[in-house]
């Protein structure tokens, strides 16, 4: 100013204080009745400071609903006085003035000295209201206040007056809930509580309360609509937002009306405003376990999919579901297949919430890349996959649905503009292309592009339809056949065309088999799967020590390769004894049992038959194999109640359970009932143990263990040649090769006494 | 104890009845594979053998009997084919 001044003329200078003055010395009078005016609110203050203590003394604030309205009637009386009194001092040209004064005495009673009352009046009547809404007795809030033209207002105006006349003191509804029940307890009450609030709203409107309070208007509404928010919580099988939307809007509506709300600032909009972000903010919070519940959880997918379209926060839902996610589900204590359940149903869910996937783009981030980090996410896909039951087996059977990277390179991404409900992609989209063409990808095609390449699959379905063609009785191929040719659509043909030699392999065997058994000169009980070997996973084709079968077995699989080789002229056969499987039946003096096993074991069997007690060299012996092999073969029948250990090293029958059951060998089961032929599992753990280290070869590593200690603490983690050369350099007559090594090491591994990371073994 | 084989459900691999790792001299491939024209092996994709005790796919033969500079030769050894009865 003092610039401004300073940097006027003289003569303009000299104008303004003539100006200011002139204005200063005008409505003398005024200023004196000005003067009266305030010397009268601050009597009046006083008297509503007094009001005011009066009610805080009574303590009535949990009876706001009944007793606001009287305290404002008083408040009124005072207003009527004040304002009486002030016009005999000043007339009405100083109206404004009397106004002014009284809005500052109610700001200062009402918000500034704020008791709470009318935030809990506010609160208490929308509850009510909200209740009288929700069971809606006259039928009139709804049908009339709906729409909400002049007529309607009228008729809820009158409604609320005429029931006014006779309305008695409301006595001691204390609690919210109480007053809410007694308040739709009947018609009469309802409308004794909407003429009570139409009083009350009257009154506020009249003593120009509400622009001054309008803040803990709407606190109070927003308190409503949380207590309303609240009682939805997990509660994911109906549709809650529309309902509490039309509600809560009718509710404040009802209140807009009497409280005469103009159009700009009602409560109504407020109230809708609080109800989407505090709905949207509680869904998001159970967001996670709303997934894990999908489907039954569907209608709060569609509460939240409004909420999000009302309130744009896509970006912000995502990211904390893929932060729920990988605090939840991201670590090491859930299975792979959990992982993969909840992947499949965030795909659903957020193709349901945003079907332009950019939401799923956020949140799949991390869950593909913990994926691609666990061992067994691609068997657990294969097997999901192909199990008839599952979803992945819909979509696989649902056809051919392009795989990601079979599109071709810059994917046409504009030609899908034609259609009507064409959307651009939301800003949150980083990667356009990605994002258009996972948008049209199937829930597999996601899963398939997990990983870079496709061929992992294809290698792990292989291994798969290989254990279940072994497996399958009879050559009954069709369920595979059906598999095969879903995955061909998938995967392309060239992909699958070792699966294909495999069924082709099934239904050749099954020709030869048909053919031999026909032509009677083979054993009907005999039938074998002849199979490529170059076309079959080679896992499958585990390496088992052969033994020399009994006369009896080896006669049928002679019958059976003469026949072959007279049927397919320059061709042998090289039998598998690792994947056949033998059901023998053992009769003994008392009993009788039927079991499924491999050949190996059946030989193992069979060397009792003739003498009932053998030493573990005879038995190694018959069977021509190392003892290291035989005995795990022994040590199943033993728990199987057919042979004992006698001594260590001896075994004999066990004719009958009765007489055997001395104290014998240390795992002899006697009385326990024998494991029928349906127990599948146990030839194959026996399977597996042929392939662990059980050789001469890692014997003689066991020995050699503590060197290896010794090196790996000295020299720190070493790759397997590493080790492998330094056995050969310290111990010459050492004759171990690195696959017996490595397999030895792994099994160390195994018994969690060395760790290998990147091919470094180093100790634990 | 006596004991009786009810059911066998035995697995084999076949083979040509050639030396274990010798492969196709045309096409060097695995004689149990298939050679390049076909997809399944075995009697869909035959062996043949020449008098000079050379084995090769049977297809894999006949493209190179077919081509001009073949001159009707084994390819291994370049003496004249001719398949073994």
């Amino acid at each position: 100013m003092y610039n401004i001044c300073g940097a006027l003329p003289d003569e303009a200078l000299q104008a303004i204080v003539r100006q200011v003055k002139a204005r200063d010395s005008a409505p003398a009078a005024g200023c004196r009745a000005q003067h009266g005016i305030d010397q009268l609110a601050a009597a009046y203050g006083a008297r509503l400071r007094g009001l005011r203590q009066e009610a805080a003394d009574s303590n009535r604030a949990p009876q706001a609903l009944a007793w606001f309205p009287e305290h404002l009637s008083r408040v009124a009386s005072l207003f009527d006085a004040f304002t009486g009194e002030a016009g005999a001092t000043g007339g009405s040209a100083l109206e404004p003035a009397v106004r002014l004064a009284w809005n500052a005495l109610a700001y200062e009673s009402f918000v500034v000295a704020g008791t709470g009352w009318l935030e809990e009046w506010v609160h208490q009547s929308l509850r009510c209201l909200l209740r009288v809404v929700e069971a809606d007795p006259m039928g009139v809030l709804r049908a009339d206040l709906g729409s909400l033209d002049d007529e309607a207002v009228a008729h809820l105006r009158s409604c609320c007056m005429g029931a006014g006349a006779q309305r008695p003191e409301s006595a001691a509804a204390t609690c919210d809930d109480e007053l809410c029940r007694q308040v739709c307890s009947s018609e009469a009450e309802t409308l004794r509580f909407l003429s009570g609030l139409a009083r009350g709203c009257r009154l506020l409107a009249d003593l120009s309360i509400l622009d001054a309070a309008r803040g803990a208007v709407l606190d109070a509404a927003a308190g409503v609509v949380r207590d309303a928010v609240a009682a939805h919580q997990m509660q994911w099988g109906a549709c809650a937002l529309a309902s509490l939307a039309q509600n809560l809007g009718c509710a404040a509506r009802v209140l807009d009306v009497l409280l005469a709300n103009p159009p700009g600032q009602t409560l109504a909009a407020h109230v809708e405003t609080q109800l989407y972000e505090q709905f949207s903010a509680l869904r998001v919070g159970e967001l996670f376990s709303i997934i894990v519940d999908y489907p039954d959880s569907r209608p709060a997918i569609d509460d939240l999919r409004d909420c999000v379209a009302k309130l744009g926060n896509m970006r912000h839902v995502a990211v904390s579901l893929r932060n729920a996610v990988q605090q939840r589900l991201l670590h090491p204590g859930a299975t792979t297949s959990d992982i993969l359940t909840q992947y499949i149903s965030v795909i659903r869910c957020l193709r349901l919430l945003d079907p332009s996937s950019t939401m799923l783009e956020i949140v799949a981030q991390p869950i593909r890349g913990y994926l691609r980090s666990r061992d067994d996410t691609v068997s657990c896909i294969v097997q999901d996959m192909v199990s008839s039951e599952s979803e992945l087996f819909e979509d696989l059977e649902s056809g051919p649905a392009a795989l990601l990277d079979s599109t071709p390179e810059g994917i046409d991404y504009d030609e899908d503009c034609d259609s009507r409900d064409w959307q651009p992609l939301p800003v949150e989209a980083k990667s356009v292309y990605r994002t258009a063409q996972r948008r049209d990808a199937d829930v597999l095609s996601l899963l398939v592009s997990i990983y870079d390449t496709r061929d992992v699959f294809v290698h792990e379905f292989e291994a798969h339809l290989a254990q279940r063609l072994l497996a399958c009785a009879g050559f009954d191929t069709a369920r595979e056949i059906r598999q095969v040719e879903m995955m061909k659509l998938r995967f392309g043909a060239p992909a699958l065309e070792r699966c294909e030699v495999m069924l082709k392999d099934m239904a050749d065997s099954k020709r030869v088999n048909q053919g031999i058994a026909e032509s009677g000169r083979a054993s009907s009980c005999h039938q074998a799967t002849v199979v490529s070997r170059q076309f079959w996973p080679a896992s499958a084709a585990a390496q088992e020590q052969a033994v020399v079968l009994p006369p009896q077995m080896a006669a049928m699989r002679e019958r059976f390769a003469a026949e072959f080789e007279a049927l397919k002229p320059a061709r042998k056969l090289e039998w598998r004894d690792a994947q056949a499987l033998v059901t023998l039946r053992v009769q003994l003096e008392d009993r009788a049992i039927e079991v499924e096993v491999r050949p190996a074991q059946a030989a193992t069997l069979f060397a009792f038959q003739d003498r009932p007690a053998l030493t573990l060299a005879e038995v190694a012996q018959a069977l021509e194999c190392a003892e290291d092999f035989a005995l795990p073969r022994l040590r199943f029948w033993q728990t199987r109640g057919v042979l004992r250990e006698t001594r260590p090293g001896v075994f004999e029958t066990v004719e009958s359970e009765a007489g055997g059951s001395g104290a014998t060998g240390p795992r002899d089961a006697p009385g326990g009932p024998p494991r029928g032929a349906d127990s599948d599992e146990e030839p194959d753990d026996l399977g597996a143990a042929a392939g662990a280290p059980s050789g001469a070869g890692a014997e003689a590593l066991r020995v050699h263990f503590n060197f290896i200690v010794a090196m790996l603490t000295n020299l720190g983690p070493l790759p397997l040649d590493r080790i492998h050369g330094m056995l050969g350099m310290f111990l010459p007559g050492d004759t171990t090769t690195a696959e017996e090594l490595r397999d030895f090491l792994a099994q160390m591994v195994r018994e969690d006494r060395l760790d290998v990371a990147g091919g470094l073994y180093k100790l634990k | 104890m006596k004991l009786t084989v009810t059911a066998w459900r035995d697995v084999a691999g076949w083979r040509w009845d050639v030396p274990d790792d010798e492969v196709c001299g045309i096409c060097r491939t695995p004689f149990d594979g298939t050679c390049p024209t076909s997809k399944f092996p075995g009697d869909d994709c035959p062996l043949i053998w020449g008098e000079c005790s050379h084995a090769f796919h049977m297809h894999c033969l006949i493209k190179w009997l077919e081509t001009p500079s073949s001159q009707q030769q084994c390819p291994m050894d370049r003496r004249p084919w001719i398949t073994a009865k």
